[in-house]
Parts: structure tokens; C-alpha cells; sequence
């Protein structure tokens, strides 16, 4: 692809994202949102971060891999007791990582 | 310098540190990532301007991982730009979710919110800033330090990728699960919650599984709120 095409696309990418990031802060942005709305969205931060972690363990190259021979889908475990244990980022994302590191040292 | 002058700047500092505090285990993922993205950027035969424009001028790690391989692929520019708003539509639903926080906000500082919000600053801010009176400073410090240290990943991973490396090795590709999973456990308080983070969870398996990969994380997480919405009719 040439360097003028993927400039563009990149453009593109620029585009939408900004406008689906900035259009509610924007336009919304002085008025109240309706009690039941504020219900729902109340969920949102855990429905949205449980997808993205799901997504990240499980999906290779775009295709589902519920095969488990990955150490990134046991270092949840850990991570996930840090978490509970020390509700601290900093630590669960160090013993997550150092999980992986200490496995994939030893399956060389 | 006169007294008030001298305060105002001392708290404007304290805030900056405050807001670097907060944010700094992000910041420390935003290096890794920002890096192994930089490297396959390279690697798929992009040219290293065009990896750093697009972490500036994007800034949405799925979105680049999956444009820089859609790009590699030579994909048509608009599937690659249709894919981008598919994956980055969750944001619109996330940026409704602080418009209640944000009102103190004149429109341009919302806007310029709006630019720099990414999944994680998200996540810090929807944790914090209902409970507690975070300055405008403290807010877009946050925001400024995500934005410069992604950029300046991505430069840094552009600069190592023509050298080659083995990112795996470092356990890089486990940075972003573990940062997202340490930014959720902390939010699941109660069953109403944990039933939310199991259905988003499942939800994603299942929209995979049905074929709709770039949807998934949308709809699982549209999945999430309607169920949660549900168990909280129940439990009346």
C-alpha cells in the first residue's frame, strides 16, 4: 500500500473515532440524562472492561482459542487475586506480567 | 510573587502529581504496549511517520493493532476505516457514561476530553471522579501524560522494531489484560456486578463464536447493561 493511501486511511480512522469519542461529551454535555439511563450506564465500566479482558485472553489473530495452552489465560488467575487482595493496579498488573515471564522461562 | 499567586501555583503543581500518580501504572502499560505496537507497525511495512501519526492522531490500541494489520493485508481504506468505528463505537457509549462528571466543563474542554479518552482513563476517571472532587488540572493531567507516553512508545517502538525483537519474551502481549483486569476487579462490588462482568464476559465469546468479531465488544457489552439492568429490576 502506497504512502498517500495509508495516510488517508489513517485520516479516516482519525475521523471516526474522534467524532464517536467527542459527540456525546459535546452535544450532551449540559444536559441530564434520564433516571433509567443513569440506571443502565451505571454497569457500563465493568460490562465494558469484562469484554475487553475476555477479548485479549481468548481471541488469537482475530479467531476464537478456548484451547487454555496459553500462559496469558492462566496468568488471570493470579492477577485476578491480586486484584481482589490488594485492589492495587500496580501490583496486579506486575504479578500478572511476572506470572507470564516465570512460565514461559520455564516452558522455555 | 504575591500570597494567593504563590498558592494557586503550589496546588496547580500538586494536582499535576496527583494526576501523575493516579494514572501512573497506565502509563507504565501505555510504554509496553505503545512499543510492541510500534514494532509491528514497522514490521507490517508502515512507514515509521505514519505509526506515530496514527498513535497521535487515533490513539485506540485495538483499533491501530487490528488498522496496522488490515493495512499490512492491503484491506480497501474504507473497510479499514468502517472496521475502526465498529470497534471504537463502545466509546460513544463510555463518553454518555461522563457526561454527569464532566459538566463543570466548558464545551472545548470536553471536547479536548473527548480526543484524549481511551479505555483505561476512562476506567480511572468513572472509578474516581463520582466520589471524589477532582480538579480540571488533575483530570487532563491524566489525559496529557496517556496521550505524550503513547506517542512516545510508539516512536521508541518504531526505532527498536527495525532492529527486531522478540516482544513475547518480555510478557508484553499480557500488559493490557492484566491493566484492564486490575482496573475491573475494584469496580465488581455485589452479585449485581459480578453477574454484569460474567455476561459482558460470556457475551464476548459468544458474538466471536457467531462470526461477529468486531462487534463483540459492543454488543457484549450492551449484553452486560441489559443484564445488570435486569437483576437490579429483580432484586426490588
Amino acid at each position: 500500500m502506497g504512502e498517500v493511501t495509508i495516510l488517508v486511511t489513517i485520516l479516516g480512522m482519525s475521523a471516526v473515532t474522534l467524532l464517536i469519542k467527542m459527540s456525546p461529551l459535546v452535544l450532551l454535555g449540559n444536559r441530564k440524562l434520564p433516571r433509567g439511563v443513569e440506571d443502565i450506564m451505571k454497569h457500563l465500566p465493568v460490562a465494558v472492561l469484562s469484554a475487553m479482558v475476555v477479548q485479549l485472553l481468548m481471541v488469537k489473530d482475530g479467531a476464537l482459542n478456548l484451547t487454555f495452552d496459553d500462559a496469558l489465560v492462566w496468568a488471570a488467575l493470579p492477577t485476578v487475586v491480586t486484584a481482589v487482595v490488594t485492589r492495587n493496579l500496580f501490583a496486579s498488573i506486575a504479578v500478572g506480567m511476572g506470572f507470564v515471564a516465570v512460565v514461559r522461562l520455564i516452558a522455555g | 510573587m504575591s500570597t494567593p499567586d504563590t498558592h494557586s501555583q503550589s496546588s496547580w503543581w500538586r494536582d499535576i502529581f496527583r494526576g501523575i500518580g493516579i494514572t501512573l501504572p497506565v502509563l507504565a502499560v501505555y510504554v509496553a504496549v505503545g512499543m510492541a505496537y510500534g514494532v509491528l507497525a514497522v514490521d507490517s511495512g508502515i512507514p515509521p511517520w505514519l505509526a506515530v501519526l496514527m498513535s497521535a492522531m487515533v490513539y485506540a490500541g485495538t483499533a491501530q493493532l487490528v488498522g496496522v494489520q488490515m493495512i499490512a493485508l492491503s484491506s480497501p481504506p474504507l473497510s479499514i476505516i468502517i472496521t475502526a468505528a465498529v470497534i471504537n463505537a463502545r466509546f460513544f457509549v463510555m463518553a454518555s457514561a461522563l457526561v454527569p462528571y464532566l459538566r463543570h466543563l466548558t464545551w472545548w474542554q470536553r471536547l479536548l476530553y473527548g480526543v484524549q479518552m481511551t479505555d483505561a482513563t476512562f476506567a480511572l476517571h468513572i472509578s474516581r471522579l463520582p466520589h471524589a472532587n477532582a480538579s480540571r488540572t488533575e483530570i487532563f493531567t491524566t489525559n496529557v501524560a496517556g496521550h505524550i507516553v503513547w506517542i512516545g512508545a510508539t516512536i521508541a517502538g518504531v526505532v527498536v522494531g527495525q532492529t527486531a525483537n522478540n516482544l513475547e519474551a518480555f510478557a508484553i502481549d499480557f500488559a493490557m489484560p492484566a491493566m484492564f483486569i486490575g482496573l475491573l476487579v475494584p469496580l465488581v462490588r455485589g452479585r449485581s456486578q459480578l453477574l454484569v462482568a460474567l455476561a459482558a464476559g460470556a457475551g464476548t465469546l459468544v458474538f466471536h463464536a457467531a462470526g461477529l468479531a468486531f462487534w463483540a465488544i459492543l454488543l457484549a457489552t450492551l449484553t452486560g447493561l441489559v443484564i445488570g439492568w435486569g437483576a437490579d429490576r429483580w432484586a426490588k
